[in-house]
């Protein structure tokens, strides 16, 4: 796939764009909307990551711009600017999704990967990752031809987590994505905590409790075992 | 109305010396009784202006706590033209201090909206940049723990700025979207999406209810508060606790099962205020029940026995 990361601040452009990169994408650069302007003007990009806030101007103007041309491109707006005003107003505009700062970069690669798996217009979409069958629009995931019975919280995992497939995702992520960011620390993280047991239970029952492995105090990853 | 007074003032001083002068050239009792009239009648206008000082100084303190309590309230005073000095002098000091207070309330929100703002990007920053170390596999786990350790700390900061911000808009939100808010259903909402929130630690939930109890308020910072609120119960809980919810006519009280606390309750509204053995918790929590009651016309009061901790919300009086 092909990216243009529209940012204005040299590290969060260097880290996404190496980010995109280990994912084997590839990756283009605009630090300003003049910048973004010319390359959406002369290339075609399947996705675009968006900053409202550039030296040179809002970024909102620029969706209508790059939307009228390339209506199949997926926009990703990431913003410090939390006022709801401007996520409905990029919405609007065409934007496919909207992530505010701070952000995890798992948080970041799942909506990436829905929004493009959304671009491709598929219905019924299944994923498969090894034994898993991912079964997204019912909502429903089964290994080797059965259903798992989980939670909503369980099955929220899985999808996280296989968004995020052979990558660690920390729990704080893991934990935001589920709760938002009322939560606070320790409770959140002892739910957390419960949740990955019970559902670890569910995956040994059908022998894949494998595929989930914890990554010391830090995190998990979901990943096909060797 | 006042400048009139003054005017009947001095014809009354002035005829008054007039008749002080008369009566020690005449010595008649008749001019006696006339001065005496006379002085009465300039006590009572004296009574009048004192009464109408009276009255503006009770205006303008009520014009300046309606300003503590909403800034937005700030009008620069408008003095008709036959306002006396006194009104006027008072309406001066109002102006000043009303004005310094909301310029330093803006001044306030100006550098929270900053401050949260301008850290947002370097936290992100901080966070992409770990998660970009951790997917290396030559990690010791003592990389780990020391990966472990920044992420914490990287998410603390991005709670209090994520805190902070929701604190200054508070201000800035509570009067919009203003809709009769059906408590019950908030509490039942909560629960049904934090059931197991409460499994961990076995906590049972026991509600009395009498009545449907309405909020009149902004629906986001209803949410937030009743959120707030119960996270709170929820983590102050001890093992096999109990969290009582009591909906009245009027209040809404939470009461938990808890450990006993030696901090001075009023402390606990503040923020950053926090038991020293929880040391993960934010401590802001309870700062934004507070502000939103304050806002939303509500009171907050917290109260405990033997352990047991409760905190009640009602409708403000007025």
């Amino acid at each position: 796939m092909k990216f243009l990361v529209i940012e204005d601040e040299p590290n969060l452009q260097k880290l996404i764009g190496y980010f995109l990169r280990k994912e084997e994408h590839v990756v283009e650069e605009a630090m300003t909307m003049a910048e973004a302007k010319q390359k959406v003007g002369n290339f075609e990009y399947d996705c675009i990551i968006l900053d409202l806030n550039l030296p040179d101007g809002n970024g909102l103007n620029l969706i209508s711009y790059i939307k009228e041309d390339h209506p199949q491109t997926g926009l990703i707006i990431v913003s410090a600017r939390d006022s709801i005003e401007d996520r409905i107003l990029g919405l609007d505009k065409g934007a496919d999704d909207y992530l505010i700062k701070p952000f995890n970069v798992s948080e970041l690669n799942a909506r990436i990967n829905a929004v493009i798996r959304r671009k491709q217009n598929i219905v019924d979409e299944i994923l498969v990752f090894g034994d898993f069958f991912f079964h997204i629009s019912e909502r429903r995931i089964s290994v080797h031809g059965v259903d798992l019975d989980l939670t909503k919280k369980e099955y929220d995992i899985l999808i996280y987590m296989v968004r995020n497939k052979n990558r660690v995702v920390t729990k704080d992520s893991l934990a935001e994505y589920l709760w938002g960011d009322y939560m606070d620390d320790n409770d959140s993280f002892d739910f957390l905590y419960a949740h990955l047991k019970n559902l670890r239970k569910k995956l040994a029952k059908v022998n894949v409790d494998n595929y989930l492995t914890t990554i010391y105090g830090v995190g998990y990853k979901f990943s096909i075992p060797s | 109305m006042s400048s009139r007074i003054k005017v009947a003032i001095l014809v009354m001083i002035i005829s008054f010396v007039g008749l002080v002068s008369l009566i020690t050239k005449h010595q008649s009792p008749q001019l006696l009784i006339l001065a005496l009239v006379w002085y009465l009648l300039f006590l009572f206008a004296l009574w009048l202006e004192s009464r109408s000082m009276r009255w503006h100084l009770k205006t303008y303190k009520r014009k300046v706590f309606q300003l503590l309590r909403n800034i937005n309230t700030y009008q620069d005073p408008k003095l008709s033209s036959e306002a006396s000095p006194i009104e006027r002098e008072i309406a001066d000091f109002y102006k000043a201090v009303g004005s310094q207070i909301k310029n330093t309330f803006q001044e306030e929100k100006q550098f929270t909206q900053n401050a949260s703002h301008e850290l947002q990007t370097p936290i992100t920053v901080i966070k992409s940049a770990v998660d970009a170390i951790l997917q290396s596999p030559n990690l010791q786990e003592v990389d780990y723990q020391h990966l472990e350790i920044i992420l914490k700390n990287t998410n603390k900061l991005s709670r209090i700025n994520n805190a902070l911000v929701l604190l200054s808009r508070i201000r800035s939100y509570y009067n919009e979207n203003v809709a009769k808010v059906h408590v019950n259903e908030l509490v039942r909402k909560f629960f049904q999406d934090h059931k197991e929130a409460l499994e961990p630690r076995e906590i049972v939930v026991q509600y009395q209810v009498d009545t449907d109890l309405y909020f009149e308020m902004n629906e986001n910072l209803a949410e937030i508060l009743i959120t707030n609120l119960l996270q709170n119960a929820i983590k102050h809980n001890i093992k096999h606790g109990i969290i009582t919810v009591t909906i009245t006519e009027s209040a809404l009280r939470i009461k938990n099962t808890g450990k006993y606390m030696d901090q001075d309750p009023t402390t606990l509204f503040q923020r950053f205020s926090k038991a020293s053995n929880q040391s993960d918790s934010l401590g802001l929590g309870l700062s934004i029940v507070k502000t939103i009651c304050e806002f939303s016309g509500l009171s907050v009061d917290y109260h405990h026995k033997n352990a047991v901790h409760e905190l009640v919300v009602r409708r403000r009086l007025g």
